[in-house]
């Protein structure tokens, strides 16, 4: 048993201990020696560590048991090996690997323990960093969907939540199990190897597919996505996997359809073939091979499908559907007898006659339709038959059948053509008779319309008619007293001119009697009574002045009867306007000379053809309208207007009557011709006056326009033709 | 035939004045180159019209007894050359026509006429019947020299003419002698 100093040198002296940490402590945990670099590492000198207890350096890291199971092995007489975290004088922690020997004592119990430790506070930092980010790792792992695992060689190092999820096992079983345990019996085997063969850095697929069993006794297949990774100084294999199941299981429904389809094909009584996108044919079914007398063995692989129906090689209509350009050939091939098929997008039928099948040829309807894959490209073409030639036949049947009943229909259609002829004419006739018809509706409606105007002129023409006959009957008796009075006027005169003369004699006789003659007296008494000198003076006035009145009433009586002018038949006359005007003013006069002042601005007219007597009736109207026009209490002005233009047949003159009265509200203007029309008060005005005016200028084919200013006055202006169209003298010539 | 009578006017109207008032223009115009009469009875003047021969007739239209058309048309056969003139305040155009057509009248003046119109009308209307009258008597008178009319036929004619319708005397059944229709 070597003494402490002993041991002291000679674990100084150990140069290959110089890089542990070297320390002594007795059974009860003293420290008895330290070396440089134990004082080193933990910041304390030598004499503060000697005779302090071990536990000076207690990080309080570890868990009680920790140092328990250290003292136990090492008292046992067993070496003790661990990761120690220390504290340091200044508080911080430094970890080591310590590895406590006990050297034998006296005793059972062992003398002292030498620890021997190495700084491994690095590598622990190291570890750490690797957890945090593993820890990273881990968070990323955990939330993608494709199982994610790690193991090296055995048991699984690492398994993400998608891997629970696939397998069934939670990640605790996981981790305890060796990762080709997951697999079917089977495979478990040729995993391992696999795996082994990576991590030993042998070449092997990236990428395979394994079937595994899950807790639940479900075989489920991963695609495995495995590479190998450096690990804590040595390798790992990290994969991926996800499930795939589904995709196998469909994959293997489609095997199935597949064969299936192959069987359906080539059981089908229908013959039918298919070819792929290279021509190849795929399929060629019993009854194909029967109906073209060429066995599907001649043909699959081959891209010969023409020749099980053509002498010379052309392309069948599943060959053009597979070219793609099928609308620009079909037309070369099968000329008339090719659709597009009505269900099947992409589909043709088409038709043709074979000689050299069956006996004496037969019919063939072909239909051929596209084969797509997912993406819709063209991959193939199958194509049916369908032997039509019993169709065919019947039709030709028919044909001939057909062609019977079209000479029998041709004859019935000749009938029926001239039956028709008939009636096309009948209605031909319906519709020009109801043209006719409509045509004279239409007159009828016109008619009627004139009808009514004329009714209206009728009824005011009545009126006037018998104002014309009290005022012929009125002239006559009128012109009687007139005549007499008139000439006894002119006699009067005579008469008087003669009583001057023969006074003028008594006047001389009596100048030769002396003033004091009685007779003279008398004569001179009597001429001063009867203020003699006046009255010889008066009298050529007086005369004169009645000559003026009885003027005036024949001249009244006179446009009393131009104005109605019954007696003279209301024949077309030629006519001056003016004096038509100016009867009419003479009549209105009295209406009108109390509201405006009348002025006559009369230009060269020429006689016009016309009813004077309506014309009058038209200035009437128009006089009357002007005055009333006037506002109420104001004395305005109305101006008569006359001239012409034109030559020849066009030429025409106008008689304008203006106003300076209210006007006419423009909402108005257009309305006032119209029969019943009026502004005046109720019983003021018949609304028939303008209305009647604008038929008599229109049977004189002439115009009658207005033009007015409210507030400032009306003028209206009557354009009339010199000469009437000759048809219109002689139908209203009575 | 050493004096010839004045000839004379009938003036007939149913309005007094009307006919004063032309005798009064005609005694003013025309005197001394004719007798006025004057009757407001159509019927009085017809009755008149046989006793004495007239150069003129003036006749209204409108009368209560005869209207002037009747009127004229029966003066006319009583005495066809006397020379027919209207005078009316009526225009009809129908009487217009009917005077002219039926009646041959040489004018129609209107009522209320024009004095000097009046007077030249009648003075122009007797030259007229003056000259035919001259002209008649010659040609009678030629036709006497030459024997062509009988001295009887001559006083016929001159009884006629001084005297309307002497020489158509009318009979009754009986031989009476009308002198009155």
């Amino acid at each position: 048993m070597p003494s402490l100093p002993d041991l002291s040198a000679a674990l100084g002296d150990q140069v290959l201990l110089r890089h542990l940490q070297v320390s002594v402590v007795d059974d009860a945990g003293i420290i008895l020696y330290v070396n440089d670099r134990f004082c080193d590492a933990s910041g304390y000198t030598r004499d503060e560590l000697i005779g302090q207890r071990s536990a000076l350096l207690s990080s309080g890291r570890h868990p009680e048991d920790f140092f328990r199971t250290m003292w136990q092995t090492a008292r046992s007489g067993f070496d003790w090996r661990g990761e120690v975290a220390n504290r340091r004088k200044d508080g911080s922690e430094f970890w080591i690997e310590l590895t406590v020997v006990p050297l034998p004592g006296d005793g059972d119990a062992p003398y002292c323990y030498v620890g021997l430790g190495s700084d491994i506070t690095r590598l622990v930092e190291a570890e750490q960093q690797f957890r945090h980010s593993e820890a990273r790792f881990r968070g990323l792992t955990e939330t993608i969907s494709a199982a994610v695992f790690l193991h090296q060689g055995e048991r699984l190092i690492y398994a993400n939540r998608a891997m629970e999820r696939i397998s069934g096992y939670s990640r605790d079983e996981l981790l305890g199990m060796p990762f080709y345990q997951l697999a079917r019996p089977d495979a478990q085997e040729s995993l391992r190897a696999r795996a082994a063969a990576r991590l030993r850095g042998e070449p092997v697929a990236p990428i395979y597919e394994v079937p595994i069993r899950t807790k639940g006794g479900d075989i489920r297949w991963l695609e495995v996505t495995a590479t190998r990774i450096d690990y804590d100084d040595g390798y790992a294999a990290l994969g991926t996997a996800i499930d795939i199941t589904e995709r196998r299981q469909a994959e293997a429904a489609q095997r199935h359809i597949q064969q299936v389809l192959q069987q359906i094909i080539d059981g089908d009584p229908v013959p039918t073939f298919v070819i792929d996108a290279e021509h190849r044919v795929t399929h060629w079914n019993a009854a194909c091979g029967l109906i073209t007398g060429t066995p599907a063995a001649r043909l699959l692989g081959t891209r010969l499908a023409w020749t099980g129906f053509y002498d010379t090689e052309r392309p069948v209509l599943a060959d053009l559907i597979v070219d793609g350009d099928i609308e620009a050939r079909i037309d070369s091939f099968y000329g008339n007898f090719y659709r597009r098929s009505e269900v099947i997008p992409g589909a043709y039928e088409a038709e043709g006659f074979f000689p050299r099948f069956g006996t004496g040829g037969r019919w063939l309807f072909f239909t051929a339709a596209p084969l797509h894959d997912d993406q819709g490209r063209i991959i193939g073409a199958i194509e049916t038959l369908v032997d039509i030639t019993e169709r065919k036949e019947a039709e030709a049947a028919l044909r001939n059948a057909h062609a019977e009943l079209e000479t029998l229909v041709e004859r019935r259609t000749a009938q029926l053509a001239q039956a028709k002829q008939a009636l096309e004419e009948d209605v031909a006739k319906r519709e020009a008779s109801e043209a006719e018809l409509r045509r004279r509706n239409a007159e009828l409606v016109e008619v009627n319309a004139r009808l009514q105007e004329t009714q209206e002129q009728l009824v005011q023409s009545e009126k006037l008619a018998s104002i014309g006959q009290l005022a012929a009957g009125v002239a006559h008796e009128i012109n009687n007293p007139i005549g007499y009075v008139q000439s006894n006027l002119t006699t009067l005169e005579r008469y008087l001119s003669d009583v001057h003369a023969v006074l003028a004699a008594l006047d001389a006789a009596a100048a030769q009697l002396p003033p004091e003659h009685p007779a003279a007296q008398e004569v001179a008494r009597l001429k001063q009574e009867r203020d003699f000198d006046f009255l010889l003076e008066d009298l050529p006035d007086l005369t004169a002045q009645s000559q003026e009145g009885i003027d005036r009433v024949r001249k009244i009586v006179a446009d009393l009867k131009d104005f109605s002018r019954l007696d003279s038949g209301q024949d077309w006359q030629r006519a001056d306007l003016r004096q038509g005007l100016d009867s009419t003013l003479n009549i209105v006069n009295n209406e009108v000379k109390y509201r405006a002042e009348v002025v006559r601005d009369y230009g060269a007219l020429p006689e016009i053809e016309c009813l004077p007597s309506q014309l009058n009736q038209v200035f009437l109207n128009l006089l009357v309208n002007a005055a009333h026009a006037m506002p109420d209490g104001e004395r305005g002005r109305i101006t008569l207007r006359t001239g012409h233009s034109g030559s020849d047949a066009d030429e025409r003159v106008w008689v304008e009557v203006a106003d300076t009265g209210r006007g006419i509200a423009p909402e108005h203007l257009h309305r006032i011709f119209d029969p019943f029309f009026t502004t005046k008060p109720v019983g003021k005005g018949t609304g028939l006056g303008l209305s009647l005016s604008y038929g008599i200028v229109q049977k004189h084919h002439g115009q009658i326009l207005v033009t007015s200013q409210p507030g400032q006055g009306t003028t209206f202006r009557v354009v009339l033709p010199v000469r009437q169209p000759s048809q219109t003298k002689e139908g209203t010539t009575p | 035939m050493a004096e010839h009578p004045l000839p004379r006017i009938l003036l007939v109207d149913d309005e007094p004045h009307v006919l004063s008032a032309l005798q009064r223009l005609l005694r003013r115009e025309l005197a001394g180159t004719a007798q006025v009469e004057a009757h407001t009875s159509p019927r009085a003047a017809l009755a008149r019209a046989l006793e004495v021969p007239f150069a003129l007739v003036v006749s209204d239209y409108r009368m209560p007894e005869l209207d002037g058309l009747a009127f004229l048309k029966a003066f006319s056969e009583l005495q066809p050359r006397a020379r027919r003139l209207m005078l009316s305040g009526v225009t009809d155009f129908d009487v217009l026509v009917s005077a002219v057509n039926d009646v041959g009248l040489q004018r129609y003046l209107i009522k209320p006429w024009d004095d000097r119109e009046m007077a030249d009308a009648l003075a122009a209307a007797l030259a007229d019947q003056a000259k035919d009258e001259e002209a008649r008597r010659l040609a009678d008178e030629r036709r006497g020299e030459l024997g062509q009319l009988s001295a009887e036929e001559l006083e016929r004619r001159r009884l006629e003419a001084e005297e309307p319708g002497i020489t158509q005397v009318r009979r009754g059944p009986d031989g009476a002698i009308h002198l009155d229709d």
